[in-house]
C-alpha cells in the first residue's frame, strides 16, 4: 500500500553538500574582491589577474612618457608612443589577451547597463 | 544574530564596506543554496555566489526600499544562475522559458550524497518541473519566501507564483508517488 507523500517528514534536506569551510572562504573572498579588487585563485575568476598587469604596464608606460621627456630630433619621425604597452599585450598568451578584452568588454556593459536589476 | 533587513539596508548607507558584510554574513549561505538548486554543481555555485555578491555590492545604489531585499537579491542570484547555464549552453544567458529539463537534471559532483535517498528524489522530483514552478517551490519551500516576493524574483505576479507552487507540490508528489512505493 503506499503511503502518503509527506513533506514534513521530509523537511528542507538535500543531497547536497560543500567542503568545510566553505561559507568562511566564500565571504572573506567577496569582502577581499571588493576591498581590493584582486584575482581570484581559481581559473574560472582569474579575470583581475591579467587585467592587473596591463593596468602597470600602462600606467608605466605613461609614467615614463611623463617622466623621461625623450628627444624629439627632426629625424625622429616615430614619436614614443605605447610601443611597450603594446609589447606587453603580445607577450600575454592568447588567452589572457582574449580574458582582458572579456574584462573590458564586461566593464563596458556594466557601465551602460540599464536598471537590469 | 539574524539582522532585519531594514537594518541591514540603514548599515549599508552609513558604510557601504562594513554593512555589507553585515549583508553577506546574512545571506551567503540561502543565497548559495538558492544558487546550487538551480545549478547543481557545488564549484559552479560558488562562481555564481561569488559574482552575485559582487553584482550586489557594485549595484546597491539601484536597489529600490519600497520593494524587498530579500527579493532583490534572489533576483540578482536566479539571474547569475541562469547566465552559468546560458554560457554552458552557448547563450549569453537563458530565461526561465529557456531552462529545461536536460539543462535543468545537470549531473551532480562530487559534493552529492545520494545516500538519503528521500532528499535525493525530492531534488530530482523538482528539477522535472519547469522552470517557473520550480523557482516557485523552491523560494516557497527553502526560502519561506512571501508569494509578493517570489513575484518579484520571478518577474511575475503573487497570484500567478501562488498557482505554480500549488501545482509544483502536486506534480513533486505524483512523480515520487509514480516512482516508488512511497515515503
Amino acid at each position: 500500500m503506499k503511503k502518503e507523500f509527506n513533506f514534513e517528514k521530509i523537511g528542507k534536506k538535500m543531497p547536497y553538500s560543500v567542503p568545510d569551510g566553505f561559507f568562511d572562504k566564500l565571504e572573506s573572498e567577496v569582502m577581499e574582491s571588493i576591498i581590493t579588487p584582486t584575482p581570484s585563485k581559481k581559473d574560472g575568476s582569474r579575470k583581475w589577474k591579467f587585467g592587473s598587469a596591463i593596468f602597470l604596464a600602462i600606467a608605466a608606460s605613461v609614467a615614463l612618457l611623463l617622466i623621461v621627456k625623450p628627444r624629439m630630433s627632426e629625424k625622429q619621425s616615430q614619436p614614443y608612443d605605447f610601443e611597450n604597452v603594446q609589447l606587453a599585450y603580445n607577450n600575454l598568451s592568447t588567452e589572457d589577451q582574449q580574458f582582458l578584452i572579456e574584462i573590458y568588454q564586461e566593464e563596458e556593459t556594466l557601465s551602460t547597463e540599464e536598471n537590469y536589476y | 544574530m539574524k539582522l532585519e533587513d531594514k537594518d541591514i539596508v540603514k548599515a549599508i548607507r552609513a558604510d557601504k564596506e562594513k554593512g555589507f558584510r553585515l549583508l553577506l554574513i546574512n545571506y551567503k549561505e540561502p543565497v548559495y543554496w538558492h544558487i546550487r538548486r538551480i545549478v547543481v554543481v557545488h564549484a559552479d555555485a560558488e562562481d555564481v555566489a561569488q559574482e552575485t555578491f559582487l553584482r550586489i555590492f557594485r549595484n546597491f545604489c539601484q536597489f529600490d526600499e519600497s520593494n524587498s531585499l530579500k527579493a532583490w537579491i534572489f533576483r540578482i542570484a536566479t539571474n547569475e544562475s541562469l547566465r552559468l547555464l546560458g554560457k554552458r549552453k552557448g547563450k549569453e544567458t537563458l530565461s526561465l522559458d529557456d531552462l529545461t529539463t536536460d539543462v535543468i537534471g545537470r549531473q551532480a559532483d562530487g559534493y552529492y550524497d545520494d545516500s538519503d535517498q528521500v532528499a535525493a528524489r525530492l531534488q530530482k522530483a523538482i528539477q522535472q518541473l519547469p522552470a517557473k514552478q520550480q523557482l516557485a517551490f523552491n523560494l516557497r519551500y527553502y526560502d519561506e519566501m512571501a508569494y509578493e516576493e517570489i513575484a518579484q524574483v520571478a518577474g511575475s505576479t503573487a497570484a500567478s507564483m501562488k498557482m505554480s507552487y500549488s501545482i509544483a507540490k502536486e506534480r513533486i508528489i505524483r512523480y515520487i508517488n509514480s516512482n516508488e512505493e512511497g515515503i
